[in-house]
């Protein structure tokens, strides 16, 4: 049988962008859908507005929506329809290379532990925690082949909880760094805890046919300007194209995958720019949306064989969504309390902090209870953005600030200090409180029901992301910092999403086998966030390129193997 | 989604506001006319004296005035990408600022003395229907225009960043690629 096309991928971020690359140098003809736009380094500039305040990289919320339900601290729930509380915005960068346009490329290994939770601490009550198909071995080659093929800048420290690793170092030494850093590392020697430094997924000399890091301070939320930030555009679907196997569908919105009445599928149905329905086929379908959207594609996509949604009839589509649990801190480092030729070093923007804490990766504190997992403690910059920034001054003690006292604080805030952030990070634990469904009544411009996420959690994100943010607040504090604060929340990172989909080897509990490919549909990978039954205790968009690229030797191996090095 | 029509009314906008608010005395339209963005031209006088309260020049410091920010306010009232549920807050707001003002001293908000003013202003942040957010929203838009990209046509000759020590990212937005042309 003839197809259009040998794989078909649904999604062009990090989960799509590595298989698209892969399949394409094995010599396969893949197409890529994505429902964004294909933006290129001459579209992103360091523009707020744009970015962060306009939203001008994900869809029209009136247009395109999502409900969020949260629970009420006072029982019940609360739902939310985004278009009206646009806060609570789910979409995170639907263009082409998706989020990891606007990641800012903090790349952490899972480590060892993480693949076998349940085996190591025992179940947890009130969480579906479980192990993991696979091994961090299984997955080691991988993060490696990351390092290079995306290009990841670090350096390799001797710590306790280093993960093992198959080569010695990075391929590239780490990016500038802040003073800050220095400061750090001498207020963590102090307090006994190993300073680590942080690898970024941003080149830090030009190489791969990409710029090096131009670094400018304007990082995370916003597109690379110069190519250096390793976005699945940049990195990978750039060279896919080039190679002239791969062809991306950019503004191409899909609606439904068909399937027959063997419950294969048969084609992707999807909306052109200008609303026409088209379809699309291929031998393999990779989908790659992010969590959300992903469970939502699949929900949406009845069948024969699939009458509650594709890949769903053990009924786990959606379910046990993660995001990362944790906390957060800040402190502010006065210019007044530095010599000026240090303080002048203090102001510069641009260099990166770089600086993680794992110490606290397995807590075994007898104050806090038995062994468990913790999680990983980030440093970094106050974002810049200018005009968030100023927003969050004009609340006072007695109400608003305005007028002059308003001024003040502002020239107060902008001029006199540096600010560091604490970012701290647990595991979101898979509750059953925490899904995709469908919602039963918004639907969005193409009359296709949108996602409704319910966004329940586990008190221990709470406790294990207060720890860990007093930890982090307590090095701010040996720096000397001033107006130092901590805490934890049990509201979601928007950005940070995984789960809906977990793999697994019962058909019964988990939507993917250990290959990633639906335990109901043969011709179905989904190589997103979604797999993943638990997101480890740090950001995970690293491990979502290291899975992608291996589920795509998985694919490349079932197709035939590499059509161009014959073995 | 097409925001190429915004370039249009943006440019077309900004004369037409520069001309009512800038050189209308007080009350001098012979006739009240709600004009596209749905005020009246009496209330850009109101929204263009709030937005100097909350943010008022200073020899070393800009301004509402000095960052446009009365016209920043009129571009998001005609922008068609605007909510219009929105568009109804930020014009209902106004509205509430001269009924807040005639109530406690029987004259329109630009009449007040500066204390007064502050009064009306203050009043209204304890008031229950949504003034405190509404006041928010304008301080918030007042910083849009302080401080976002000149090419945008607040913040000029970057005025805003140079005050504050601002170093901005680079590259910076060229005309053409302003969010609503992406």
């Amino acid at each position: 049988m003839s197809h259009d096309f040998d794989v078909c991928v649904i999604g062009s971020g990090a989960g799509g962008g590595p298989v698209a690359y892969a399949l394409a140098e094995a010599g396969y003809s893949v197409v890529v859908l994505e429902k964004g736009p294909w933006f290129t380094e001459e579209d992103y500039y360091k523009d707020e507005l744009a970015c962060c305040i306009r939203n001008a990289y994900t869809p029209d919320l009136k247009e395109q929506s999502h409900v969020v339900e949260t629970e009420l601290d006072e029982g019940g729930l609360r739902r939310r329809e985004t278009a009206e509380e646009t806060s609570w915005n789910l979409w995170n960068g639907n263009v082409v290379g998706g989020s990891s346009n606007f990641m800012s490329g903090f790349f952490h290994r899972l480590k060892p532990v993480d693949f076998k939770q349940l085996s190591t601490f025992g179940p947890i009550e009130g969480a579906n925690v479980t192990d993991w198909p696979i091994s961090y071995d299984d997955l080691e080659p991988y993060y490696t082949k990351v390092e290079h093929v995306v290009g990841v800048s670090g350096r390799v420290v001797d710590h306790p909880h280093q993960e093992p690793r198959s080569t010695t170092d990075f391929p590239y030494p780490p990016t500038a760094e802040h003073p800050i850093s220095g400061l750090i590392d001498l207020a963590c020697e102090k307090l006994g805890v190993h300073s680590v430094p942080l690898p970024r997924a941003i080149l830090s000399k030009p190489d791969l046919g990409r710029q090096s890091c131009s670094y400018n301070g304007y990082c995370g939320s916003y597109g690379c300007a110069t190519g250096a930030k390793g976005s699945s555009r940049a990195a990978l679907l750039n060279h896919a194209v080039a190679g002239g196997r791969c062809k991306i569908l950019p503004d191409s919105q899909v609606t439904r995958l068909q399937s027959d009445n063997s419950g294969r599928i048969t084609a992707v149905e999807y909306r052109d720019k200008n609303d026409v329905v088209k379809h699309v086929n291929a031998a393999l379908y990779v989908v790659a949306c992010q969590a959300v959207e992903t469970s939502r594609l699949l929900l949406n996509s009845l069948g024969e064989k699939h009458p509650h949604g594709l890949a769903n009839n053990s009924g786990q589509v959606g379910k046990n969504l993660l995001f990362a649990g944790g906390g957060a801190g800040s402190g502010r480092l006065r210019y007044a309390d530095f010599s000026t030729e240090k303080a002048e070093a203090m102001r510069q923007i641009g260099p990166f902090i770089n600086r993680s804490i794992y110490d606290y990766y397995v807590i075994d504190d007898a104050g806090f209870g038995e062994k468990q997992k913790g999680g990983t403690i980030d440093f970094v910059h106050l974002h810049p953005n200018p005009v968030s920034r100023a927003t969050r001054q004009m609340r006072g003690s007695k109400g608003l600030l305005w007028g002059k006292p308003l001024k003040r604080r502002l020239e107060q805030h902008f001029r006199e200090s540096s600010y560091i952030k604490i970012e701290a990070f647990c595991d979101w634990l898979p509750v059953d409180d925490c899904y995709v469904s469908l919602d039963s009544k918004v639907r969005d411009r193409w009359n296709m029901p949108v996602a409704k996420a319910r966004l329940g959690f586990h008190v221990r994100n709470l406790q294990v992301g207060w720890y860990l943010a007093s930890k982090g607040a307590e090095v701010l504090k040996a720096m000397g910092a001033e107006n130092v604060v901590s805490f934890a929340s049990g509201s979601p990172p928007l950005n940070l999403m995984a789960g809906g989909c977990r793999f697994g080897d019962d058909p019964e509990s988990s939507v993917l086998n250990a290959d990633c490919r639906a335990h109901d549909v043969d011709n179905l990978y989904i190589t997103d966030g979604s797999f993943m039954p638990s997101a480890g205790s740090a950001p995970f968009t690293w491990t979502i390129y290291a899975n992608a690229f291996r589920v795509a030797d998985k694919i490349i191996e079932r197709l035939g193997g590499n059509k161009l090095q014959p073995s | 989604m097409d925001r190429r029509h915004f370039l249009k009314i943006t440019s077309a906008g900004t004369a037409a506001t520069a001309a009512t608010t800038a050189s209308l005395p007080l009350f001098s339209a012979p006739k009240q006319q709600l004009g596209d963005a749905g005020l009246y031209d009496r209330q850009w006088q109101t929204l263009e004296a709030v937005l100097d309260h909350l943010f008022p020049s200073e020899a070393d410091a800009p301004g509402a005035k000095d960052v446009k920010a009365v016209h920043w306010l009129q571009r998001v009232l005609l922008d068609d990408e605007t909510d219009e549920v929105h568009k109804r807050f930020l014009r209902a707001g106004i509205a509430q600022v001269d009924e807040t003002s005639m109530e406690l001293y029987q004259k329109s908000f630009v009449e007040l003395q500066h204390d007064q003013r502050e009064t009306v202003l203050r009043s209204m942040e304890q008031s229950k229907q949504h003034g405190r957010a509404w006041l928010q929203e304008m301080i918030r838009y007042i910083f849009e225009a302080l401080l976002s990209d000149p090419v945008y046509g607040g913040n000029p000759q970057a005025v805003g960043w140079r005050w504050l020590q601002h170093i901005p990212g680079f590259p910076r937005p060229p005309k053409e690629k302003r969010y609503f042309l992406l």
